[in-house]
Order: C-alpha cells, then sequence, then structure tokens
C-alpha cells in the first residue's frame, strides 16, 4: 500500500487524537511541574490518578537540585542458632570489573532507594531476604542486622585537592573511603521466614 | 494561528513513510529485550515474594494506584514464566508479529514488573514505559502479513505501519 493510498483520518478522528495528544503531555509537564510543589491539590490529585493508573508517572532528580555526594552499600550481620556470626554484603559495583558491574547494576539502585528512603518495612523484606539467602541446614539465621555505610565523595574542588594536581579518584572512592554504619533494622528471624 | 493548526495536522497526521516507525519498533523492541534479559538472572530476587520486597510490604508502604499483574503472581515460578511471556511477546513486537497485540501484551507485563519494584528502577525505565505506552497505537497486522515481512529484512519495515497516531490499520 503507497502513502497515497491509505485511508484519509477523519475530522473527529483527528480531534479526539489531538486532544489526548494534548491532554497527555499536559499531564506530564504538568506533573514535573506540579512536583516541586505549589500546585493546587485537587488538579494534581487528577493528573496524578490518570498517569498513576497508566504507568507514564516520572521522577527526575538524579542531577537537581543536589547530586548525591555520598557513596552508600548495603550489608548485614547475621548471627545464627548455634552462635557463630556471618557478614552479608549486597553486590557493590566498585568491587567489581566493568562487566560485572554492568550486570549488576541493578543492585546498586535498590541500595540507592534502600538508603534514600528508610523505610523499616523494606529494610525487614531485606533482613528476611538475607536470611533465606544465608539459611544453613541445622543452623538457621536467627538474627540479622542491616548496616547502612556511608562515605563522603570528596569535592573535586577542594583546596587540598586542586593543590596536589593530579588526583587518583579510583584510588580515593574506592580504597581509601571511609564508610560510617549506621543500623537499618535489627530483626529477628522467624522460622516462617525461611519457608 | 492556521498556520499553527496546519503544522500540527502536518505533523500528525500527514501520511509519512513507514520505515521510521519501523526502525523505531525494532529499537525499542531490542531494548526492551536488552533490559529484560539482564532483568533475568534476579527476577525472583526482585520481582517475587521470595525475593527483596513483598507484596504485603507494598500494600503498606505505597500510597498511590499502582497494577501489575505480579500482584497476583508471586511465587518464584510464577513470576519466571510471566518473565517468559515477556520476552516472547516482546520478540514478536520487534519482528512485527501481531504488533498491535504483542504491544499492548508487551505494555502490560513491562509495567507489571516496573510497578512490582519500584526500588530497582532508573530514568531509563521510564523512558522504555513511556515508548512502549504510545506503540500501542499501533495498526493491527494480520499473520499473512507477518510472513511476507518474515521472508525478507527489509519488509519488517512495511508501508502497512505508517502512521500510528492516525492510521485506522491496513485494510488490504
Amino acid at each position: 500500500m503507497e502513502l497515497q493510498d491509505q485511508p484519509t483520518v477523519s475530522s473527529l478522528r483527528k480531534l479526539l487524537i489531538s486532544a489526548f495528544i494534548v491532554f497527555h503531555f499536559g499531564s506530564v509537564v504538568f506533573w514535573l511541574i506540579a512536583s516541586g510543589g505549589g500546585s493546587p491539590a485537587p488538579v494534581v490529585g487528577l493528573v496524578a490518578k490518570y498517569l498513576h493508573n497508566t504507568a507514564q508517572y516520572q521522577e527526575w532528580a538524579m542531577f537537581a537540585p543536589n547530586p548525591l555526594q555520598i557513596n552508600r552499600y548495603l550489608g548485614a550481620r547475621v548471627i545464627f542458632g548455634r552462635g557463630n556470626l556471618k557478614e552479608y554484603t549486597f553486590p557493590r559495583l566498585s568491587k567489581m570489573d566493568i562487566f560485572e558491574a554492568w550486570t549488576q547494576k541493578r543492585y546498586r539502585k535498590y541500595q540507592q532507594r534502600m538508603a534514600d528512603l528508610k523505610n523499616p518495612a523494606y529494610a525487614e523484606d531485606a533482613a528476611r531476604w538475607i536470611a533465606r539467602q544465608m539459611n544453613e541446614p541445622g543452623n538457621p539465621p536467627v538474627r540479622v542486622t542491616l548496616f547502612l555505610y556511608e562515605s563522603p565523595i570528596p569535592r573535586h574542588n577542594r583546596p587540598e585537592l586542586r593543590d596536589a594536581g593530579w588526583v587518583d579518584y579510583t584510588a580515593l572512592l574506592r580504597h581509601q573511603a571511609v564508610f560510617v554504619p549506621t543500623i537499618a533494622v535489627d530483626y529477628l528471624v522467624q522460622p516462617e521466614d525461611l519457608q | 494561528m492556521n498556520r499553527i493548526l496546519a503544522s500540527w495536522d502536518r505533523f500528525f497526521f500527514q501520511p509519512q513513510t513507514a520505515k521510521v516507525l519501523g526502525v523505531y519498533r525494532i529499537a525499542i523492541g531490542l531494548l526492551t529485550l536488552y533490559s529484560f534479559l539482564l532483568f533475568a538472572k534476579d527476577t525472583t530476587t526482585f520481582f517475587s515474594d521470595q525475593g527483596l520486597v513483598t507484596v504485603a510490604t507494598l500494600d503498606k508502604v505505597v500510597n498511590r494506584d499502582w497494577h501489575s499483574l505480579l500482584y497476583w503472581i508471586r511465587y518464584p515460578m510464577g513470576v519466571r514464566l510471566v518473565l517468559a511471556g515477556l520476552l516472547v511477546s516482546g520478540a514478536c513486537f520487534t519482528v512485527g508479529f501481531y504488533t498491535q497485540v504483542s504491544s499492548i501484551l508487551l505494555f502490560l507485563l513491562v509495567v507489571s514488573f516496573h510497578e512490582r519494584n519500584g526500588l530497582v528502577l532508573n530514568s531509563g525505565d521510564a523512558v522504555l514505559r513511556t515508548m512502549l505506552f504510545f506503540s500501542c497505537s499501533h495498526p493491527r497486522e494480520r499473520p499473512s502479513r507477518w510472513i511476507a515481512y518474515g521472508v525478507g529484512g527489509s519488509r519488517w519495515l512495511a508501508p502497512q505501519e505508517a502512521r500510528s497516531w492516525s492510521c485506522p490499520g491496513p485494510s488490504g
């Protein structure tokens, strides 16, 4: 079928399609502006209803207003029934080669979001999952303490770095970084958690 | 004003070569397949109730409307099967097999995964979701047509796909 042979579009169809385009893109733009605050709540509610129910909501907060200045990861201390203790760490991209990191990058996102949200319900789910991963026959985990480890990213324009000339950021961020732990959740494992 | 309306009409409704839309469809299809093949090894960790986030927790934490097939399918094997369905529908979409049906199915399955665990998503996933949403307006195609497309690779970019916004679908 050549272009000139294609059926023409009726005016009503054009009108409906145009209305949808305007509504949809208007909603997205409004949503992005409103997410900064200051918009009338009922209108936000209507737009939010549409965008959530069609899964067309968007969030763009990576680069502004404040880019993340902390390196973070999640780890856990697991205590077993016999009293022994093991450490668990979620995959850390900085400890991997580029190909492994490429396949594991979703874990980084997960840890970042967990650190952002600091939600106990998510943290308990993570603790239960770790307990299942670490479970040993006849020696089940009884307690999982989930830690959030944080280390500030040195500003690139700090005087001591600027004056030093060449700065090895790989060493600075990967090997010399000092991570400080805080407890995300201290969870007592129940037998049904290991099912 | 008339010029604006005429430009609008030309942009959205004037027949265009289908090759661009075909390339676009193939690119989105490949991106979707790539994205979910990377998810494959961690599917049950990220998207099942045996994984990092349970539906019960989402019920408590998420205070907005969300829809996911994985709200009802929670066990690892079921989640793996849904992923397999997504990959099949993604492959169909990419090659243009039942494009309209496969595009809608693909969108619904992608949304199901994205809504099930937003903690592992990034902005690229939102872009993918948006592109698939608009791809749902692909015109219907008959299977016999797909066979014709399949015979010669270049015919995947067939003119019947022109004007996804406005085309009532191929009539002959």
